[in-house]
């Protein structure tokens, strides 16, 4: 495999006597799209700073140290509201360096590739949050840096925008770009080769979805009332759940029940009810590797 | 069946835009309703409307049996909100931030009292009690937010993406009191971005350009949208009809 576009070896990040982020080891390669994945206060700012190399770590290095151009887009990114779309990418194609016949020619591509070519003179303030995004996302990129590092650009945008913004992050990287995002959703762990789980400073577990998911030691089951009609009772339906051998948690979920479950030997269908597998997800796996398990279990 | 909100025909408009078009709903008492939609698409207006905080131009709606028309206020004082935009006092402690909304719906004494012990330890909050708002993580202060919006245990509770941002435990935990709510017959009205989110739904309704365009519990809504796929994609595939 080709040398890393990044590379974090041994990073921790202490602010007084509150460690971000501690022995953080994450490498991304040319032509990757690697996600990190947590929920707010996990340190996803934190690292996506340290990567880019806007904070220093306290611990660790981040590599190369003279590192090329970075293009850096943060969830706070900010635009200037007051000026247009095209206005925009002028200002921020010029703080780069570019002149601007430069600015013109790879404005005009980038805004057809993300389709705003037709909004180029509303401002910039009267754009929703997905065009928002893929303004910033534009600027971001307009300079070619090689590295590419987005903290949080889908945050508080809705499904189709954020599906929209991963293709193009997906393009990015196709085309050779080396792309660290983090982001707060589960769910989009799956637009990325790999995905970094992280959990109170420290990084659970690296690795292509599918298999951090499949690394769940337990089986995901569904418990069902069989009468039907009726709305369930869920609190009968989590008692009877967590009266089965093996549980180790449970999750009301529409008409059921999922429950995890360890042991070799599944149990039976209570009398009345209906137990089926079902799919793990990586919720499930990121939940076992944050200790939730063992949390639920003292309980 | 009983329904806690029917709406029909309602309709919102300002100026030449159209928030809110035509809406026809109907929420069974006791059920945990859902609305996906994407931004902009009118869920915020739609929940406002039938908080009474904002006059429908067109149709008509009952929320717990009050005409919107007329009775607003009724409404306002039945219904527990609860926004993305929660507000907390965050100098105040978690007790007197329970103490404050209760009174606001008109709590008082020993009645008030008794409610915020039941909710402190209902939310898992006992041992925070004298922290200050401010100082809860996001998990923490949802819940608390999700208890000052029960104080006056309102029969229909109307909740605008009151997960963002929070972890996955958490998120856990907010359903379990939700469920709980609604096991005792409390209906839910909930907005959310979360597709995995709306399979916790009995019911969802997807929002588009203001329209109401498809209803149903999610595995109907999955068999005649899905197209093979979860309920991402029959928000996908709808979003996409809805352009042409």
């Amino acid at each position: 495999m080709s040398s890393p576009a990044i590379e974090l070896i041994g990073v921790s990040k202490h602010f007084g006597a509150i460690s971000a982020v501690s022995s953080i080891d994450l490498a991304v390669h040319p032509g990757e799209l690697v996600g990190l994945v947590g929920p707010d206060g996990a340190g996803k700012t934190t690292l996506a700073r340290l990567a880019a190399g806007a904070l220093a770590p306290s611990e660790g290095r981040v590599e190369p140290e003279s590192r090329g151009r970075v293009g850096y887009l943060s969830g706070r990114f900010s635009l200037y509201p007051d000026l247009t779309v095209w206005e925009n990418l002028h200002f921020f194609a010029q703080v780069y360096g570019m002149t601007r016949t430069e600015a013109a020619a790879e404005g005009s591509r980038l805004l057809q590739w993300v389709g705003l070519d037709s909004f180029r003179d509303r401002l910039a303030g009267a754009l929703s949050g997905g065009m928002r995004q893929k303004l910033a996302l534009v600027c971001a990129v307009v300079h070619h840096p090689p590295t590419l590092i987005l903290d949080e650009p889908t945050t508080a945008v809705d499904p189709i925008a954020r599906a929209e913004f991963w293709r193009l992050l997906q393009e990015q990287a196709r085309h050779g770009k080396a792309v660290l995002v983090t982001t707060p959703y589960l769910d989009e762990a799956s637009y990325c080769d790999r995905v970094g789980l992280l959990h109170r400073g420290k990084l659970l577990a690296v690795g292509q979805a599918t298999d951090l998911t499949q690394r769940l030691p337990y089986q995901m089951m569904m418990l069902t009332a069989q009468e039907a009609g009726g709305r369930p009772r869920r609190g009968e339906l989590v008692a009877v759940a967590e009266s089965l051998p093996g549980v180790v948690w449970t999750q009301p979920l529409g008409t059921g029940v999922r429950i995890a479950l360890k042991g070799d030997r599944l149990p039976d269908s209570p009398a009345g009810y209906g137990l089926a597998p079902v799919a793990s997800t990586l919720e499930d796996a990121y939940l076992w590797l944050s200790d939730y398990a063992a949390e639920v279990m003292k309980r | 069946m009983r329904l806690a909100i029917e709406t029909k025909g309602l309709t919102r408009r300002f100026g030449e835009f159209t928030a809110v078009d035509q809406v026809s709903l109907q929420v069974a008492e006791g059920s945990v309703m859902g609305l996906l939609g994407p931004n902009g698409a009118g869920k915020t207006t739609l929940i406002r409307l039938l908080l009474g905080l904002l006059a429908p131009s067109g149709g008509e709606g009952w929320v717990l049996g009050h005409p919107l028309a007329t009775e607003a206020e009724a409404i306002r004082q039945r219904a527990g909100y609860m926004s993305q935009r929660f507000s907390l006092y965050n100098d105040l402690t978690v007790a007197e931030n329970l103490s404050f909304y209760g009174q606001v719906y008109g709590l008082r004494g020993s009645d008030l009292a008794t409610r915020r012990e039941e909710l402190l330890g209902w939310a898992g909050l006992l041992d925070l009690q004298r922290s200050m708002a401010g100082e809860l993580s996001g998990g923490l202060r949802q819940r608390l937010a999700f208890a000052c919006a029960i104080m006056h245990r309102p029969p229909l509770l109307l909740l605008d993406e009151p997960t963002s941002g929070v972890d996955a435990v958490s998120r856990r935990k907010f359903w379990d009191l939700i469920y709980d709510l609604s096991d005792r017959g409390t209906t839910v009205l909930v907005t959310t971005h979360y597709m995995d989110e709306a399979e916790y739904c009995d019911q969802l309704g997807m929002v588009l350009a203001g329209r109401l365009v498809a209803a149903g519990t999610p595995n109907e809504l999955r068999q005649a949208y899905g197209d093979g796929g979860g309920l991402d994609s029959v928000f996908v595939n709808l979003a996409t009809a809805g352009k042409k």
